[in-house]
Formats: C-alpha cells, structure tokens, sequence
C-alpha cells in the first residue's frame, strides 16, 4: 500500500469507523514522518467543550462544575482553557499559546465529565461503557472487554481506532497504583481520563 | 467505585509537604533536622522552589491604573494660589489649596477625598495612603511616546522596549524567580496583560494570565475537589500510562517538533510542581459558608488577614487581585504580580465606587474619574503595604518582612489635559503624553518628588537621574521609569539607564 492509498484508506475508515476497525487495526502503523509544517491548532474552550460532550454523551451543563455551581470551561477556566471574556474579564484576545495551569484546567473538566459518565453507566443503561461490567472488576488486558471499551474511547474522543500499543498502555490500568485488580468503574474513569487528555484531544 | 478522592486522605497531603520542604531544604544545604522540618511554617513549603536565592530574592507588584491616571490629580497637585493669576489658575486643572493635604515630614503631597464625585462613591482617600507611607513613597515625573491605549499600556511595562522587549515583571521573574513553578502572574487587562516582545525570555518567566483571582486556586490541582475524582497516586498513575499512550500513537511522532505540542507538554510537567504545592486551600478566596461542605475544602487560613485590608473581597475584582498578589508572594511561588483596575463599574451596595472605562472616564468627567479611581488605587496599595510589612517572607522570620524587599510600580497609560474651561468643576479631557508615576518601596529613595511641575502650565518636567536634582530642560521616559525599577530590583541588562539618584 502507497502512503498515498493508506491516508485515502485511513479517512475512509475513520468515516466507517464500526464497519472496518478490524481492518485498521491489522494495519501496522506506517513509519510516520515528521510533520514539515508543524501547524497544530489549540482545541480552545468551547470546542474542547463542544467534543468532551460528544465524546461522553453528556449535555454541556453536565461535564463540569465548580464548587457546586460554576461552569469550569465557561467562568472558572475560561482563560486557561483559550477563552476569553472581553466584557466580564477585560480580556480583549485570546491567550496565543496554553499556560501552565491548562493541563490541569483539562485534567479538572475531564475528569469531572469522565466521574458523571461513568457514573451514568453504573446506575442506568450504558452510553459508552457498555462492554465492562462495572460494579464488578476490572477486564483483563487481553480480554475482548478491554479492547472494545480502549475502540470506544479512542474512537470518541480521537476519532480514529488505537494502534496495538495503545491497547497495551491503557491495558495498565486494570489495576491500581499498588497492583491489586482495579474495579471496572475505577478503570474507565482511568481510561476515560487518560484519552480524554491526551494532547491529541486538545490539539489537532 | 472504589476510587478515593484526594481529600480524604490528608495525611498523605501532609506527608508529601513534609517530604517536600525536607528535600528542599536538604538540596539547599539547610540542615533539614527532622525539629527544624516541623517547625518550619506551611508557607515555608514554597522555599522549596527555589530555597538558594530566596534570601535574595526581590518582589515586584506591577499596580496598573487603566486609562491614564495624571500625576497631577494625585500625588503631584497644583494648587490654585501657585498658577501666578486667578484667570490661569481658573484655566488649569489646579485645586484650591485646602483640597490639597500634605503630612507634616512629608515632600509629596496629595488631593483629598472629594465631596462631589457625580454619581460615584471614593472608596478611600489617597491622604490616608500619603500618611501611612509617605516615607516609601517617590513621584517621578516623565513623558511618555504614545496617547494610543493599548500602546502606551505595553509601553508601561516594557520602558517603551528599553530591555529588549521584556515587561519590566518578565525581567524581574527571569532573575528572581527562575525555578519558581509561578514566577510571573498577570491578572492586568489591555496593554498591561500584553507578554513582552523577548522571543528569548525563559519559560519560567512568563506570565501566567489570571483572569478570575477569586477562583485561581481551583486551577491549581488536576482533580482536587472534584467529585468522583481518582486520587493522587491514581491519578499519577493515569498520568504516567497517559504519556506512554501518547508516545505510542502517531500523533506525537508526527507533531514531535511542533512548538504548541512541546510548549503543552513542557508546561505539563511544569504543573506538576505546581500542584506538589498544594496552594487549594491557601489560596481559596471564599469564606466558609461560601464552599460546599461535601469537597473537603476550607479558605486561605490567611483569610481574616486579607478581609481586614480588603473587605470587598467577595464581590470586588480589585481587591481579589490585590489578595491573590500577596498570597502568592507570601508562598513563595511568585516574585513578581501585574494587578489592573477593570473597565467595568462596580457596585458596593448602593455605591458605584468605580467609574466605567476606569481613568479613561476623564473624558466624560475628568476630576470625578481621577479622585474615584486614584482612591480605588490608593486602597489597594494600603493594603498590599500594610501585608508586606506585617507578614515575614515565606512566614519565616530570617528572611525579614516581606515589604523589605518589595517594590510597588504604579504604572499607567499617560497623563490627561492640564487645561479646563474658566473655573469648571466638571470638564472632560483628552490624552496627554506628559505625566509622572507613583513608586513605592523601601529600595528607593522614598518621600522624594524626582522632577517636577510648572504651576503655570500644568507640564511635568525631568531631573538629573544622577544627582536627582530638578531640571527644567530634561524630560524622562518610559525606559528611565523601568530602569529605576531594574536597577533597585538588581536586574541589570545593556542601556539600562543610571538611575542611582533614585536607588538606595
């Protein structure tokens, strides 16, 4: 397969991502080539808001609040998420680059998204975590429910299917920091978490 | 679930503080007995940072009185019996001579309160600010190159690109403050928010832009307080498999030179620092019946001390600012703050004790908006001024009080007209390049005027920046304002101007 026909072919299947995810993961990455041009673009607040609810399938109002109350991505990290508030603020432009505190401004919304997700999942019919059990614990690495609930959240929040490798990090996280089996909810909201802020999530 | 947040395990927040100083202290060649560990304060944490220059180190607050704050409604007026004529003195922005209060010992004086300011409140009195602190206080004249807004704003804190483009903060944060994880905040609006032109400048010393004070400290931990949320080891964890996912995907090998991703990630693994702090709970602004009980989150133990001297905190952006400054002084996480009036009116109760567009409302009302917003300024720099002398650095009383090594820079956009229609109390002016700007600190030569004013025109003229001495013929610019302050922070750079006369 050419580069050329393998890119025609990775569009194709991230248009039929359900129908031909098989085939893209037989697929061996590619060799990749540096990027030339290097342009990525900052996903800024209501973007990333806009994707984060998409991905969880959650309305807007639903993924983060603070202190009971505030909306994280529209009044509590508004800035450091690339936003800005011209009249409330006095900030007439957006931020040119994410600052130090933006990783954790991410961390904070998408893991509170992830949290009521997965909570969702647990108490009523299943939206995204609907191959792992979770009350009970965690899948195995190898077992079909890893690799299903690993497609699902890279599908959803990258738009594309993982590589092996990435079914082998995420597979980490059946288990917790000491070794003992996670629980199936701990590990979506690990799983959750760690595609949810991946930098490609926030970039593209 | 069986995750656990991360507030319901305080022993391991207090273990790792204690781990943290220890090492910090230990790489520092302090003798980090396990008696000398405990008996540090919780603020001494943040000596961690950067513990070998924290002797040393300087602080700079960067107060930014928006929209052209003149010298000569403030800290250098004229009074009305000094214009030589009553015709010129009814022409000029002059003040009757019992408007104008100066301290016994004092050289500067300064306008009262005034009675009427329209339908606007003056929250504070710029003569209270003259008694407390005359002795630390200078006024230096000068001229500015720009009547734009925006450009003269950015010309306020980078001396009009003296040093190569970098705000007078960037400058300041790159020599004191280069393994701090907060070195420089700006929490300022317009020109003033803008970062300086220096593609060298280090990292660590940009600004990290604060638009919501009150809040900031809520951006300080990736998962504290958030329901549900995995706890800390967990959350490393997450962090760790995070990264390898990453570098397992072709993303990051596609993109591994783009300078936003390498920007991201570097400032990730910077945040981490950030958050072995542990600042939520030091620099939460909220009182107690203000926070959710279910979060496990309590105020700033420095809470009463901020209400005494701020008491609009909840409700006033001005003040949060002013508060949050100290705060992070005081932790040790940040030399050098840039802090802004805002461009909204804002209420206190019935009162409007800010004027809209802030100085800049001297086009609509020019001695309403001076007398309002100076006292608005005024206010705050008592207050920051009376923390710094009452609280030692780093709650550490071997490092001294922390206004010793502080300097206040009152910057502003450029003065206003000097003139005013025959005996009006209520005139509109326009933009005018000459000015002054108020320094405070007790690295300068203080309770001085450097330069001077003609009562005949209104216009601010220079001095000798050697001997200090008046002269009529010199005028000085934004880059001999930055120099003054470079010079008494110990920030030295090529054509940094000789401002001696000035420095202590």
């Amino acid at each position: 397969m050419t580069a050329l026909t393998g890119r025609y072919a990775a569009v194709i299947c991230l248009a039929m991502a359900a129908a031909c995810h098989d085939q893209t993961e037989a697929d061996a990455p590619e060799p990749m080539s540096e990027s030339g041009r290097n342009r990525l673009v900052w996903k800024r607040s209501h973007a990333l808001e806009a994707d984060l609810a998409a991905a969880l399938s959650l309305p807007n109002d639903a993924l983060c609040s603070e202190l009971g109350s505030l909306s994280c991505v529209r009044e509590v990290h508004l800035t450091s998420l690339g936003g800005h508030d011209p009249i409330g603020q006095g900030m007439y432009r957006p931020l040119a680059a994410p600052m130090l505190t933006t990783s954790l401004a991410v961390e904070r919304v998408v893991t509170s998204a992830c949290a009521r997700r997965v909570e969702l999942d647990a108490t009523g019919e299943p939206e995204v975590f609907d191959a792992i059990d979770l009350h009970a614990d965690a899948p195995q690495p190898s077992s079909d429910a890893h690799r299903s609930t690993t497609q699902t959240l890279v599908r959803r929040f990258l738009g594309r299917d993982p590589v092996s490798a990435e079914y082998e990090q995420l597979g980490a996280l059946v288990t917790n920091p000491q070794g003992t089996p996670s629980s199936g909810s701990a590990y979506a909201l690990a799983s959750c978490i760690a595609v949810g802020t991946s930098a490609e999530f926030l970039f593209f | 679930m069986t995750t656990k947040t991360h507030q319901t395990e305080p022993h391991r927040s207090a273990l790792g503080r204690r781990r943290f100083v220890r090492d910090a202290l230990s790489l520092a060649g302090v003798g980090a007995t396990a008696g000398l560990t405990r008996a540090l304060p919780r603020s001494a944490k943040a000596a961690s940072a950067d513990p070998t220059s924290a002797n040393d180190r300087k602080l700079l607050f960067v107060v930014c009185a928006a929209g052209g704050a003149s010298i000569i409604d403030s800290f250098l007026p004229i009074s009305a019996d000094e214009a030589g004529s009553e015709e010129l003195a009814d022409t000029l922005d002059t003040y009757p001579s019992d408007w104008i209060v100066q301290p016994p010992d004092s050289e500067i004086r300064c306008v009262r309160a005034l009675e009427d300011t329209s339908y606007y409140t003056t929250s504070y009195s710029m003569a209270d600010l003259l008694s407390r602190h005359y002795r630390d206080m200078l006024v230096v004249t000068h001229e500015v190159t720009s009547v734009n807004h925006a450009v003269a704003q950015k010309r306020a804190v980078t001396g009009a690109d003296v040093n190569g483009g970098r705000t007078i903060s960037e400058a300041v944060a790159e020599i004191h403050g280069a393994s701090l994880p907060l070195a420089n905040v700006n929490m300022a609006v317009g020109g003033y928010a803008e970062p300086g032109g220096d593609p060298s400048l280090p990292v660590s010393a940009r600004a990290e832009f604060i638009a919501a004070p009150r809040l900031f400290a809520l951006a300080t931990d990736g998962t504290r307080a958030i329901s549900g949320a995995p706890d800390r080891a967990r959350m490393d964890q997450i962090r760790q498999t995070r990264l390898g996912f990453e570098q397992a995907g072709a993303f990051s090998k596609t993109f591994r030179a783009a300078p936003l991703l390498e920007g991201y990630l570097e400032a990730r693994e910077r945040a981490r620092g950030l958050e072995e702090l542990e600042l939520f709970d030091e620099l939460l602004l909220f009182a107690n019946d203000e926070i959710p009980t279910n979060l496990g989150l309590s105020p700033s133990p420095m809470l009463a001390e901020l209400l005494s001297v701020f008491p609009r905190l909840a409700h006033d952006q001005w003040e949060q600012q002013a508060a949050l400054s100290f705060l992070l002084a005081y932790y040790g996480v940040t030399v050098a703050s840039t802090l802004s009036v805002q461009a909204a009116t804002v209420q206190d109760g019935d009162d409007l004790i800010s004027t809209p567009l802030a100085f800049d409302f001297s086009h609509t009302d020019h001695r309403t908006a001076q007398n309002v917003m100076w006292g608005r300024i005024s206010l705050v720099l008592d207050g920051l001024i009376t923390l710094l002398k009452s609280f030692d650095y780093l709650g550490d009383p071997s490092q001294g009080k922390m206004w010793d090594r502080s300097l206040i820079y009152v910057a502003t956009d450029f003065g206003r007209d000097k003139v005013r229609p025959a005996g009006a109390n209520r005139w509109g002016t326009g933009h005018d390049l000459n000015n002054g700007s108020l320094l405070i600190s007790p690295l300068l030569q203080g309770n001085r005027i450097f330069g001077g004013v003609d009562p005949t025109t209104g216009l601010t003229h220079g001095f000798d920046p050697r001997t200090g001495q008046p002269d009529r013929d010199a005028q000085q610019r934004e880059g001999d304002i930055y120099s003054v302050i470079a010079q008494a922070m110990g920030v030295d750079f090529p054509g940094r101007r000789d401002m001696s006369a000035l420095v202590r």
